[in-house]
């Protein structure tokens, strides 16, 4: 029995190698396997579940795991990995027989540490960001244990008046260096303005040094957005969300650290806010709430345009989220031919030559997708029940 | 008599009969009542004034022939077979209204509130004195009523009726909004002993009360003893609980001034075992620890004076301050907490007057002006927290909001309430107006140090005004009811638009944003209905529109977390309710049998709920639920010794949002779904013996067993089908018992208490991950000494 369990593992395994090697988000051939997975918010909870492909015309939740609202995926080494923000937990599951299986016991982190962000450095270790904590997790994504921790508390603003918590957020790993996005909050959605990314030697685990720049404001949106990412030049991008528009002098915009530095790059600055935007109400948009790399310096992802808020805002019907093309290296944006979304439901991730987002749009709630070598659209091509909250392509 | 007696049931046919006249003008007194307490039975005058009651047996027997507005006649009467005996009731010179009357035609009052046609359940008083029970355990065993509470003595609860739950129910005492500056007043902070009855409101609220609501309603009316009286009591339970009551009242009959005062202080430290964590699976094992509920104290003092003048022109001027203060320790669950906490006061003076025959004959005036004074701290400021595992981790308060705090907030209230009855052969109309104005005034140096502002948000006014009119008929038999009544509420606000920037950083000052001012009016309306078809059996029918206003923290937010809401709506309620009562003595051999039910739907419409809004929150009107359901309630006095009930409540509550947006392009759902997260099913049964002269002339004992089931629930949605997954989202069934005794001693005017709550120990929910208490003792000691001894004593039957 054993051995025959062995066997079918070892398919399952050969299978899967199989279907990653086509990256097609659209098969032809009748295949089993998983490509997409996702999380639905309804209510006060997200529902975590698979679907095959983007052929499929709905998703259900009837088959989902379900979490606290604030619960993240990430993907690493054929595993799914969800991290329960408000929760402190986080679950690893492999895919099996098109439902996600959990693997080892549930990791428990402590009571409001909020982790929000998770970053392999190999099958071996993980950093976790816990933004309540104002600490760095070392983890065995393997073994599901943690075995060890940064403190970050030295590198808080403001820690001579107590507050030991620079808020580490979004992280990326490039040349052996964890780079690490801070918010430095004074107080919840109240940030310290300036731009601070902490830098860490994956090797010894201690910090390098904490970069800033007073440009921008923000150098992480607390959880994962698209950021920070390494183009194909190996120059690494962050962006600042600001204060989400709510505060005068806190400006948003891209940074840029070159590769082979350890700074931000001087000659390079690319805030959203201050351009004039054609085809948008008000022309304006005031900050980018999640965003997607392509490649050749292109993003796609979400702005916040004010003109599309009514007055007083309403939460529940303005669609003022609009889908844009992001060009960091020629700093220009372009608006996509999908309609707004509304802010409870975008997400959105690369498949192929796709990118799918997943919006709460004119047509319905949905994946739309857009095929941006051909620059062509499909309006809702996949129905959601629920809304779509994150999205990863397993390929 | 006593325990001989309990298996008797009687042969011969034993009835007291006749009729009750007024003294003065021979005409009937309908619905006089006339009670024999020691057996429980009796019987209300009808059009002729005629009544009759069964008895057990032949012997001499207290009658207790009362009315409102008449002088209590108590006689001693021999009943021999077939007895009559007429009453004249003497019209009462004293203040004349439904409060002062007597002990003796309480039954009677609670008896006309259940024929009225609303849906409302009476819970009697009289029959709680001396039990080491509070509000809250005696509510959650009435029918169609949940009491959802999260921890011990002072911890938030939530009260469901008919599905109605939270804002939606609305609680007063004797007529005025349960009002506290932090919600931390415990309704279980009355204490047992000072009710008079409680009427559980199902469908309408009387408009008398002023208030708006979607027609669920709790009312504790409290005693007011028309004599000298000294009354103590205390009560000890488990995990330092304890209760004290000290009240006192002094009559001075020929100047017509009474001075009363009262004290009670309640206090407890929560600290039971609870397991952690709760609802979660696959969990390394050491994860799983037995731990002391810490930080979760409660401790609160009332000081009460009242000085009534009842001879001048007014009947009744009363004067009333109340001193309210409270601390109350906050426990996260999810990690030990042990330092956050709240702690207020509340000053309400009180002024009330009455006049029966105002301006012209038959016109009653009430007047009632309250103004609290309210001021409470939120103190927060720990930087480290405790893990249950033991290990300190940094944080910035032990509160959700991620801030330290050491809050100054100061609320001003005046809430006015005046109402007009005047009484017309078998018409009866009621005006009522209240008004309403609330200032608020939020303050914190102390977070507003290290954040560079204060973030407690901005200032807020509130007015509102409520204008009902009511026309009620009662045929000249009581055979039929009926209720009319139309409400105006009109609000009036000014809301700061901090959605908009509010933080010049450059100036570090706070900008003012800009104010939008709200103006609007509101109406709603019921009509109610009930006959009685045959003798003791009576049908109910009502229908009501119902509003239920904003409140101030959904308009103005919390300044943090929750934006404010400029244009909120009311919620709305459409209600229809068909109900049955019974209510006969000496029936099928059992000495009273009553037997109420209801079946009710509701429609409820723009529903407060909170939404995100970008990185906070806000109230918004989004929602469309459906109830259906149906209680039923069998209360059944088996002898004038034992007693039995037994109720049941199930309701269907389905969401009926079809679209989440206006543009019917997104779907809701969960549309046609039920709503999770309320009680949907439960029941509650139980036995009390009692009986007079056990242990000596005039002694009562009473020994009770109570339980309470309650089926399993969902806390969310229950989106998927993985049984594995409904696990962590499952409140779990509960089925406790109760049990307890109580026996009097010195005439009656002591009375000992001993309970056991829980008796098998059993881990129990009302609220996700928030575990109740296990088994708990209670024992209680009550001295009381009234003037007349028709008030009653330390217990009652």
């Amino acid at each position: 029995m054993k051995n025959q369990w062995f066997l079918l593992s070892l398919l399952a395994t050969f299978l899967s190698f199989i279907s990653c090697s086509k990256d097609d988000p659209f098969p032809t051939d009748e295949e089993d396997d998983m490509s997409f997975v996702h999380s639905v918010t309804v209510g006060d909870n997200a529902y975590v579940s698979l679907f095959k492909d983007l052929n499929v015309e709905q998703t259900s939740t009837q088959n989902s795991l379900v979490f606290a609202k604030e619960s993240f995926l990430f993907t690493y080494g054929g595993n799914i990995y969800v991290l329960e923000s408000m929760n402190a937990r986080l679950y690893k599951y492999r895919v099996e027989n098109g439902l996600l299986i959990q693997e080892k016991e549930t990791m428990i982190l402590p009571s409001g540490s909020l982790p929000a962000f998770l970053t392999f450095d190999s099958e071996e270790k993980a950093y976790i960001s816990c933004v309540g904590l104002g600490k760095l997790y070392i983890i065995n994504p393997t073994t599901m244990q943690k075995t060890g921790e940064i403190d970050l508390s030295e590198y808080a603003i403001g820690k001579e008046s107590g507050d030991k918590n620079p808020e580490p957020g979004a992280s990326v790993i490039r040349d052996g260096i964890l780079y690490v996005g801070l918010a430095q909050d004074k107080s919840q959605f109240n940030p310290n303005t300036g731009a601070y990314v902490l830098l860490i030697d994956t090797k010894t685990d201690k910090p390098i040094k904490m970069i800033s720049d007073n440009r921008a404001t923000m150098a992480t949106a607390y959880e994962y957005s698209g950021d920070p990412f390494i183009d194909e030049k190996g120059d690494l991008y962050i962006y600042c969300v600001g204060g989400f528009g709510y505060f005068a002098n806190c400006t948003e915009g891209f940074l840029r650290i070159k590769k082979g530095e350890t700074d931000f790059d001087q000659s390079y600055y690319f805030p959203i806010e201050t351009i004039s935007i054609p085809d948008i109400k008000g022309n304006k948009a005031n900050y980018i709430y999640s965003k997607t790399y392509t490649g050749n310096g292109k993003l796609y992802g979400y702005f916040n345009v004010p003109g599309y808020v009514s007055n007083p805002p309403d939460y529940v019907n303005d669609k003022s989220m609009q889908t844009f093309e992001i060009d960091v290296y020629n700093k220009t944006v372009k608006k996509m031919n999908f309609d707004g979304t509304t802010g409870w439901s975008c997400s959105q991730c690369k498949a192929g030559d796709y990118m799918v987002f997943g919006m709460a749009s004119t047509q319905g709630t949905g994946y739309y997708l857009y095929n941006y070598k051909e620059d062509k659209y499909e309006p809702l091509k996949i129905k959601t029940e629920g809304n779509p909250f994150k999205i990863q392509y397993l390929k | 008599m006593g325990i001989c007696c309990f298996p008797m049931i009687s042969w011969a046919q034993v009835f007291l009969s006749g009729r009750i006249v007024d003294k003065k003008t021979n005409e009937p007194v309908v619905g006089a009542s006339v009670y024999i307490r020691k057996n429980q039975v009796g019987d209300n005058a009808n059009d002729n004034g005629l009544y009759r009651i069964k008895l057990p047996q032949n012997g001499t027997y207290l009658v207790e022939v009362s009315f409102i507005g008449y002088k209590t006649i108590k006689q001693s009467v021999t009943v021999n077979r077939n007895t009559t005996k007429n009453f004249f009731l003497e019209e009462s010179t004293e203040v004349l209204n439904e409060v002062v009357v007597k002990a003796s035609s309480q039954q009677a009052e609670i008896n006309h509130i259940r024929k009225s046609p609303m849906a409302v359940t009476v819970v009697d008083g009289a029959k709680l004195r001396g039990r080491s029970t509070g509000i809250e355990e005696v509510l959650t065993r009435t029918s169609g009523i949940k009491v959802r509470k999260s921890g011990g003595l002072g911890s938030s609860s939530k009260m469901s009726i008919h599905g109605l739950e939270g804002k939606r129910v609305a609680i007063y005492i004797d007529g005025f909004p349960l009002n506290s500056p932090d919600g931390s007043f415990d309704i279980n902070d009355i204490p047992i002993d000072a009710i008079k009855y409680i009427e559980i409101y199902k469908g309408i609220v009387p408009a008398e009360y002023g208030s708006d609501g979607l027609g669920g309603a709790i009312n504790v009316v409290t005693r007011e003893d028309e004599c000298d009286l000294v009354g103590f009591t205390q009560e000890f339970a488990s995990f330092g609980t304890s209760k004290t009551l000290v009240s006192v009242k002094k009559m001075f009959e020929k100047p017509g001034i009474q001075i009363g005062g009262g004290f009670f202080h309640n206090k407890s430290d929560n600290n039971y075992k609870m397991t952690y964590p709760v609802f979660e699976t696959n969990l390394p094992s050491s994860a799983y620890q037995e731990v002391i509920r810490n930080n979760d104290y409660y401790r609160s003092t009332m000081y009460n004076v009242g000085l009534t003048f009842t001879k001048f022109w007014f009947d009744k001027i009363e004067l009333e301050c109340a001193f309210y203060n409270n601390k109350k320790g906050i426990q996260a669950l999810d990690f030990d907490s042990r330092f956050s906490h709240t702690h207020g006061t509340n000053i309400m003076p009180t002024l009330t007057l009455e006049k029966k025959n105002f301006l012209f004959k038959n016109l009653e005036f009430k007047s009632g002006l309250v103004t609290p004074i309210i001021h409470t701290h939120l103190v927060d400021t720990a930087r480290t927290k405790r893990q249950w595992d033991g290990t300190i981790t940094n944080t910035m308060g032990e509160t959700d909001d991620n801030l330290l705090n050491y809050s100054d907030d100061k609320q001003f209230e005046i809430r006015h309430k005046l109402n007009l009855k005047y009484k017309l052969k078998q018409h009866t109309f009621n005006l009522n107006n209240q008004f309403t104005y609330s200032r608020y005034r939020p303050k914190d140096d102390y977070t507003a140090e290290y954040v560079g502002f204060d973030p407690s948000g901005f200032p807020s006014n509130m007015k509102g005004n409520t204008l009902g009119l009511a026309h009620e008929y009662s045929s000249r038999n009581n055979k039929l009811q009926n209720s009319l009544m139309f409400s105006l509420y009109y609000l009036n606000s000014g809301i700061y638009r901090t959605s908009d920037k509010i933080v010049d950083e450059s100036e570090s000052v706070k900008k003012e944003p800009k104010k939008t001012k709200i103006n609007n009016f509101y109406y709603g309306i019921s009509e109610g209905i009930s006959y009685e078809f045959f003798k003791g059996v009576r049908g109910k029918f009502s229908l009501s529109h119902n509003v239920r206003l904003p409140d101030t923290e959904e308009l103005f937010g919390d300044g943090v977390t929750v934006k404010p809401s400029v244009d909120l709506n009311p919620e709305i309620s459409n209600n229809i309710n068909l109900g049955l009562i019974m209510d006969k003595s000496n029936f099928m051999g059992l000495s009273r049998f009553q037997l109420e039910t209801n079946l009710y739907y509701m429609y409820i419409t723009d529903m407060i709920s909170l939404f995100p809004a970008d990185i906070r929150m806000i109230y918004t009107n989004l929602g469309k639920t459906q109830i259906m359901g149906g209680d039923f309630d069998l209360k059944i006095d088996v002898t004038p010794q034992l007693y039995s009930y037994f109720n049941l409540t199930y309701q269907d509550i389905r969401d009926k949002l079809k679209w989440t947006t206006n543009d019917q392009s997104v779907k809701n759902p969960t549309y046609d779904k039920q709503v999770p997260n309320i009680p949907r099913f439960y029941f509650n049964y139980g036995l009390e013996y009692h009986t007079e002269g056990l242990l000596g002339k005039h002694e009562i004992s009473r020994i009770y067993i109570d339980a309470s089931y309650v089926h399993d629930f969902d806390w969310s949605w229950q989106m998927s089908n993985l049984p594995e997954q409904r696990k962590k989202w499952l409140i779990p069934r509960s089925h406790l018992f109760t049990a307890g005794f109580q026996q009097s001693i010195w005439k009656n005017k002591v009375s000992l208490g001993f309970e056991v709550e829980n008796i098998f120990n059993k881990e129990s929910y009302m609220e996700f991950k928030k575990p109740l208490q296990g088994r708990t003792f209670k024992i209680k000691l009550r001295f009381n000494w009234f003037g007349d001894e028709s008030s009653g004593g330390a217990m009652s039957l």
